[in-house]
């Protein structure tokens, strides 16, 4: 707790550090300042860590970057070179963090909030942004106290919890979401307690357009195409 | 698709790597041939680890990759090999059963360069011309491919490009 304590600021900075973004060293820059950071507060060095203008190259899913840091505290706390798994670390994090968040969780947390938005819309929203967030701020934290407790072997607690089996989960859940949710929504277009072909030929036609529409535009704009069809359904069946 | 496919990367495995390639073809076996990699049991393990569920990764070194039959040990299926950098590939290209092979470049951005190809694909002159001399040799062309759902960029297209810029230039 008192190590969490003293990198707060560090680990609530660690939100912004890809606001520096960059096509020659992607997250480097960043990741640097936060290393410098980290070096302030902890009154430790973490040896030839360059300025911010010209930062060494460095990419790694943004959701993992704090387990990083807490890797890197350690090695310099035991006195071992702090980037000797830097390179390592970076891909791997960047392909665990990848498959969680990107491929599974942002699909299922879209999932159950339309499936909440059937029922509760305004509740909905706000359920998007905190479960996605439960994910995002816990593993803040959890990668930090993970990251600083295991050192280089962080990867044995990703064995252990099976973690690369947890997108397969999400996946499921998330399948099992959106056929729930198309039967409610053909419920809701048939209008009645019976379901009749008409009512499955229009969900048909929105879904397909939806789902060719969001393959052409940027991911961002998925989740606003998707909710627009939803509403483009609602408002067709008042009129 | 070819069913082997070579792939240069300097992150090796990385998001991409998984979702884009391995999770996209459901490729059992991958490669990774890396000499300080093969040396470090560790760095091995940390790869294996990440692997999804019916994907088996094999670390080898280049040597150990040229006496590797590849034909006769992976028979059926996609197969994915990849290697860290250019010089690399050159190193082992004797070994690549061309006829099966698709050879893509992916991640390239750690090492100098000052060719642009993609928004991550990086190269320098030296590294431009030993592919196009794989390329030609061989008579296959060779493409900078970051998604496989993304349009290829043919690397000898990149090369013509450069030769053009350079006659401008004189």
């Amino acid at each position: 707790m008192k190590l969490l304590l003293k990198a707060l600021p560090t680990l609530v900075k660690s939100i912004f550090y890809q606001a520096n973004w960059n096509i020659e060293n992607m997250q480097g820059t960043g990741f640097s300042w936060l290393l410098k950071d980290l070096s302030k507060r902890f009154k430790i060095s973490f040896g030839n860590v360059k300025g911010n203008e010209r930062a060494d190259y460095f990419n790694t899913n943004p959701y993992f970057v704090t387990f990083m840091l807490g890797i890197f505290l350690k090695e310099a706390e035991s006195g071992k070179p702090v980037d000797q798994y830097k390179s390592t670390y970076a891909s791997v994090f960047g392909a665990l963090g990848d498959t969680f968040f990107w491929h599974s969780l942002r699909p299922l947390t879209f999932f159950l909030s339309l499936f909440i938005a059937v029922y509760e819309p305004m509740f909905a929203m706000f359920f998007y942004l905190i479960f996605f967030n439960i994910f995002n701020i816990g593993f803040k934290f959890l990668g930090f106290y993970l990251g600083y407790n295991y050192g280089t072997n962080v990867i044995d607690v990703f064995r252990t919890v099976s973690f690369a089996n947890w997108s397969d989960i999400a996946d499921m859940a998330t399948i099992f979401l959106m056929g729930g949710t198309l039967a409610i929504v053909v419920k809701y277009v048939s209008n009645s307690d019976a379901i009749n072909s008409i009512a499955i030929f229009k969900t048909a036609i929105f879904f397909i357009a939806g789902f060719t529409t969001s393959r052409y535009v940027s991911a961002p704009f998925t989740l606003i195409i998707g909710a627009m069809i939803v509403t483009a359904i609602m408002l067709l069946q008042n009129i | 698709m070819e069913r082997i496919i070579f792939r240069v990367d300097d992150r090796f495995i990385h998001g991409q790597v998984i979702e884009g390639w391995i999770n996209h073809f459901r490729i059992k076996n991958i490669i990774l041939i890396n000499d300080s990699i093969a040396d470090d049991v560790k760095k091995t393990f940390i790869y294996k680890s990440i692997m999804p569920r019916n994907a088996k990764l094999e670390v080898m070194s280049i040597d150990s990759f040229l006496q590797l039959d590849i034909l006769n040990e992976y028979k059926k299926g996609y197969l994915l090999i990849i290697v860290g950098s250019i010089n690399d590939l050159k190193l082992i290209n004797s070994n690549i059963p061309l006829e099966h092979s698709y050879i893509n470049i992916g991640c390239l951005a750690t090492s100098n360069h000052d060719i642009p190809v993609t928004d991550n694909c990086f190269l320098n002159q030296e590294e431009l011309d030993c592919l196009v001399h794989i390329s030609e040799k061989h008579s296959k062309d060779i493409y900078a491919h970051k998604l496989p759902w993304e349009k290829p960029i043919n690397i000898n297209d990149i090369h013509n490009k450069q030769m053009n810029i350079k006659k401008i230039q004189e």
